[in-house]
């Protein structure tokens, strides 16, 4: 009886451990991210970004759009695409084979004609099925493909696209109006940087007009806000920390901008990946930063993208039962990465950081949760590390929830009104209670899934911005 | 606030330190959390006082805008002294009045900029701006490096090529900004000498603030390229004539790019040459069109657009083959616009050889030209 | 109705635009702003201004849509219209030239200039 207890506290003991060092890991990238984010907004405050138009020699972006089934929002989602403000942009629209009326729509609105095309590169896809350019727009190229998912789509994008910059966005993507001024910045300062991802936002409550923010709000829905909280933690210390140990190691597929060349390189999207977002920056830095080191992956603080966030539970959970796929995905495809001292931090330090605390987490928590309520049924834990136990895997949470929330408002503040940011201080505590764990609960889900087979996409539904 | 806050902190250490002594290691954890959340609980608190502070500064701003608006447009029309204008506003505010003014300076020139720029020159927003110029805040240098910039402020190009040297990047970036706008010319060689101490600043950047210079800059940075050694310099050098069309330089530029071993180097002499339209460098451009890095080539070809004549035909004929898409692409629409009544020819090509590359780029292009127009 | 000379000024910089509407007003003219593109076309055929200014680089409407949208409706398409735009960007004033603007003013511009521009153009009609 007496090793049993033991046995059990000592497992207890390791869980506890567990929680306190993923908070202890996020609460040091927050403070590094403090201090690189207030260094970030003195340097960009007076640098008037537009100046970038009167240069010679500003860099050419094609900006990849790939889209299936979208025929409620492409139009207006293209219409403010046109409107960025950059000097020499390309956008390509990659219909993915969509069997609704995505091309139709595109006739009807742009004034699109086919021409004679030929891709420049030979990245992996299914076959083109034609290439189509407006005479109204000069800049934008629609090229409709069959089927093969998004991967497959930004890699026929690619193969047509014109400009050294390669920008990818997901259809349903607002993005600021200057946000390829900003995105370009970082290749701009540093010869040797090959991709640089945006910070995204949530757009629920946002009141948005033709593709445009016009004001920043928040949802009226707790599971939105939530997600915000979410959302800022994710970015705004999470990639800021690992930024600093040139240790980016998932930019998101919603706004994100490559050198063509290193895409090229490395053979571009993986096809049929579930996370290809994660996947092929984890593939730039076993193939590429091992060749040469110098390279960096980087992203900037600012937000420039501003996404739906699901609003019921059903489709929530699919997201993130999908990510957690994607995520395991990525790592397992590489795992020769972990501990691999050829690369540097990112071998030693950062893949198995998304190793042990992205991938196996939710596994390790939820197994904690239920291994600590069934240990104190039976009475072998004491209070007081009941109390430890507790604080850690929820209060720590919390302290980190709230600090995500100050950070933005001491960084940003694009929460213009008091009671806004009230409700998002009350969101970060309230996450900590229930929320965290039932989305911990889908990944483990996702986990579940992954393993007995079913690895295929699942459906986001749209809820739309047209108005 | 803060030394509430800091109060605060110490009395937990304290009591952590005592219980430590006393009690179990989970009890000291729990307890340790507790502290945190009580940190984060005040950081909240001033947070939301900060929101506040920064609201009623933010009103106090638009009440000073609604106040101070009408009087500066009066200004502006009419003879009104900068002196007395000023002399109105307590020193609290200047910085207020500066933002203010930041869009005005960037969006009016000629008699309008001369005004404003007097309202910082010819008053005591000078002395106000220097002094920050010389604190120790970075914020403050770069804030005042700006507007002492933007109002052309001859006073202060002295210290300001002092903040040259700084080991803060971004101090030098705003004073070498504010250099730049006051076509303060020696002090590029400042720039350029400084801008070597730091790792990440880079050709881009530094383009981007020496292109606020006049063209008065080519002559000096003329009279430098002879001797000039650095690569990098040297292509911002010529980059820089691009953008100002600094004819003068086209000559001394060739023969530079004949002996440089630079891709960079060479790629902005071939942009140079097409933007000044210097014939004389189409011989230079003959035997390049064969190197062997692709971008050089695809450059060649775009010059060729702008300075080529028939003697080119073949060879760019010849390039429709070339490895390399950017290549062949180039080269069909160059084709297209020396060579007389070529069109057809090339859709002759394109449309008679449905398998081969070259026409199928050759295709593109026609379709593409068809559309646009 | 007045004889006073109505103008439309769609700019996004809104202290610009209150400047000009100062120095306008000061003139004997009307000035209505929109700080975007948004509504302009409506706010045109509404009252029916002797000019229009635009901005080019405007946020969610910009200056060249908006010019389209006037010269494709015959009620309107004969007021004139100028383009305002930085300097950088001279490719967009052949477009708008092409689309039927009337004259451009590059920024930055000088006040005066611009005032006289605006009195020629309604002195010629």
């Amino acid at each position: 009886m007496e090793i049993i207890k033991y046995i059990v506290f000592g497992f207890n003991t390791l869980i506890l451990l567990y929680f306190l060092a993923v908070c202890s890991i996020y609460i040091t990238l927050n403070i590094i991210a403090f201090f690189k984010m207030s260094k970030y907004n003195r340097t960009i405050k007076y640098l008037d970004l537009k100046r970038v138009f009167k240069l010679t020699n500003y860099k050419p972006i094609s900006v990849i759009v790939p889209a299936y089934n979208e025929e409620n929002g492409i139009v207006e989602s293209i219409k403010s695409l046109l409107q960025l403000e950059y000097p020499d942009f390309q956008l390509v629209i990659v219909n993915d084979g969509s069997n609704d009326n995505t091309l139709q729509k595109l006739f009807e609105n742009f004034s699109i004609r086919q021409v004679s095309f030929t891709p420049f590169y030979k990245l992996k896809s299914q076959p083109i099925r034609s290439v189509y350019m407006s005479s109204e727009y000069p800049n934008l190229i629609v090229i409709d493909k069959v089927n093969g998912g998004k991967a497959d789509a930004i890699n026929a994008g690619i193969n047509l696209a014109k400009s050294p910059l390669i920008t990818v966005i997901d259809a349903d993507s607002v993005l600021e109006r200057d946000c390829l001024l900003k995105i370009v910045r970082p290749f701009m300062d540093d010869e040797n940087v090959i991709a640089v991802g945006g910070t995204i936002r949530i757009a629920n409550g946002c009141n948005i007009l033709h593709g445009n923010i016009l004001n920043v709000g928040l949802s009226k829905s707790w599971l939105a806000r939530f997600q915000v909280v979410e959302y800022l933690r994710a970015f705004l210390f999470g990639r800021n920390g690992f930024d600093v140990l040139n240790g980016i190691l998932i930019i998101s597929g919603a706004f994100s901008c490559f050198s063509r060349d290193a895409l090229i390189k490395i053979d571009g999207y993986r096809a049929g990946c579930i996370g290809e977002d994660m996947e092929i920056i984890v593939r730039m830095h076993r193939k590429l930063r091992r060749e040469n080191p110098k390279l960096r992956i980087t992203f900037i603080p600012d937000p420039v993208c501003w996404t739906e966030a699901p609003e019921t539970f059903k489709v929530l959970r699919s997201q993130r039962m999908r990510w957690q796929k994607g995520t395991v995905d990525s790592i397992l495809l590489h795992k020769n990465l972990f501990m691999n001292p050829a690369y540097g931090w990112i071998g030693m330090l950062v893949f198995p950081y998304f190793a042990l605390f992205e991938m196996l987490g939710p596994v390790i928590e939820i197994f904690g949760y239920f291994f600590f309520i069934f240990s104190f049924a039976l009475g072998f834990v004491t209070i007081s590390f009941a109390v430890a136990f507790l604080t850690t895997a929820i209060l720590y949470g919390v302290v980190l929830s709230v600090l995500s929330v100050i950070l933005e408002e001491l960084s940003f503040q694009r929460y213009p009104k008091l009671s806004q940011l009230l409700s998002l201080i009350a969101a970060a505590f309230l996450e900590n209670f229930g929320y965290r764990q039932l989305t911990t609960w889908w990944r483990f889900r996702g986990m579940v899934e992954y393993f007995t087979g079913k690895r295929h996409w699942g459906k986001m539904e749209k809820k739309g911005f047209v108005k | 606030m803060s030394k509430l806050a800091s109060r605060q902190v110490g009395m937990f250490i304290y009591l952590g330190v005592f219980l430590v002594i006393h009690i179990d290691i989970f009890s000291f954890l729990a307890l340790t959390i507790f502290a945190l959340l009580i940190i984060t609980y005040i950081l909240v608190i001033q947070v939301v006082l900060l929101r506040l502070l920064h609201g009623y500064q933010t009103k106090q701003e638009q009440k000073f805008f609604a106040v101070w608006e009408e009087r500066i447009f009066n200004y502006l029309e009419g003879d009104e002294k900068p002196q007395t204008l000023i002399k109105k506003i307590r020193r609290g505010k200047y910085i207020y009045l500066l933002r203010y003014l930041r869009e005005f300076f960037l969006m009016l020139k000629g008699d309008d900029f001369a005004k404003l720029s007097s309202l910082i020159n010819e008053t005591k927003l000078q002395p106000f701006l220097l002094s920050y110029l010389q604190s120790g805040s970075p914020r403050k240098i770069n804030e005042a490096a700006y507007f002492l910039g933007l109002a052309k402020s001859e006073a202060s190009k002295r210290l300001l090529r002092k903040k040259l040297r700084s080991e803060n990047a971004s101090v030098f970036l705003s004073s070498a900004l504010a250099l730049a706008r006051l076509n303060d010319i020696d002090a590029v060689f400042d720039i350029f000498r400084n801008a070597r101490h730091f790792k990440f600043i880079s050709k881009d950047s530094l383009l981007a603030i020496l292109s606020e210079y006049t063209d008065d800059v080519c002559k000096p940075l003329f009279q430098n390229l002879k001797r000039e050694k650095n690569v990098l310099i040297q292509s911002i050098t010529i980059t820089l004539f691009r953008h100002f069309k600094f004819y003068q330089a086209g000559e001394m530029v060739l023969k530079i790019m004949v002996y440089s071993p630079s891709k960079d180097v060479i790629i902005e002499s071939i942009k140079f040459f097409s933007t000044i339209e210097l014939f004389e460098a189409s011989t230079a451009l003959r035997s390049l069109i064969t190197h062997p890095k692709a971008e050089i080539r695809s450059e060649v070809l775009k010059a060729l657009a702008v300075l080529g004549d028939e003697s080119f035909e073949q060879r760019i004929w010849d390039r429709m083959y070339d490895s390399e898409y950017e290549v062949q692409y180039n080269a069909v629409i160059t084709l297209m616009k020396i060579i007389p009544g070529s069109e057809e020819k090339i859709s002759r090509f394109a449309y008679g050889n449905l398998k081969d590359r070259a026409a199928a780029i050759a295709r593109m292009v026609l379709s593409e030209r068809n559309i646009k127009n | 109705m007045s004889d006073k000379k109505t103008i439309i000024f769609a700019e996004d910089t809104v202290h610009i635009a209150k400047l000009l509407k100062f120095k306008l007003e000061k003139e004997g003219f009307n000035l209505i702003h929109f700080p975007s593109g948004v509504g302009v076309t409506e706010g045109v055929i509404k009252y029916k201004p002797d000019l229009v200014m635009l901005d080019i680089m405007m946020p969610v409407k910009d200056g060249l849509t908006v010019l389209k949208e006037l010269k494709s409706n015959p009620s309107i398409a004969n007021i004139p219209v100028i383009l305002l735009t930085a300097n950088s960007h001279e490719e967009y004033v052949v477009k708008g030239l092409q689309l039927g603007a009337i004259d451009y003013i590059l920024k930055p511009f000088a006040s005066a200039e611009l005032m006289l521009r605006i009195k020629n153009i309604l002195k010629m009609r």
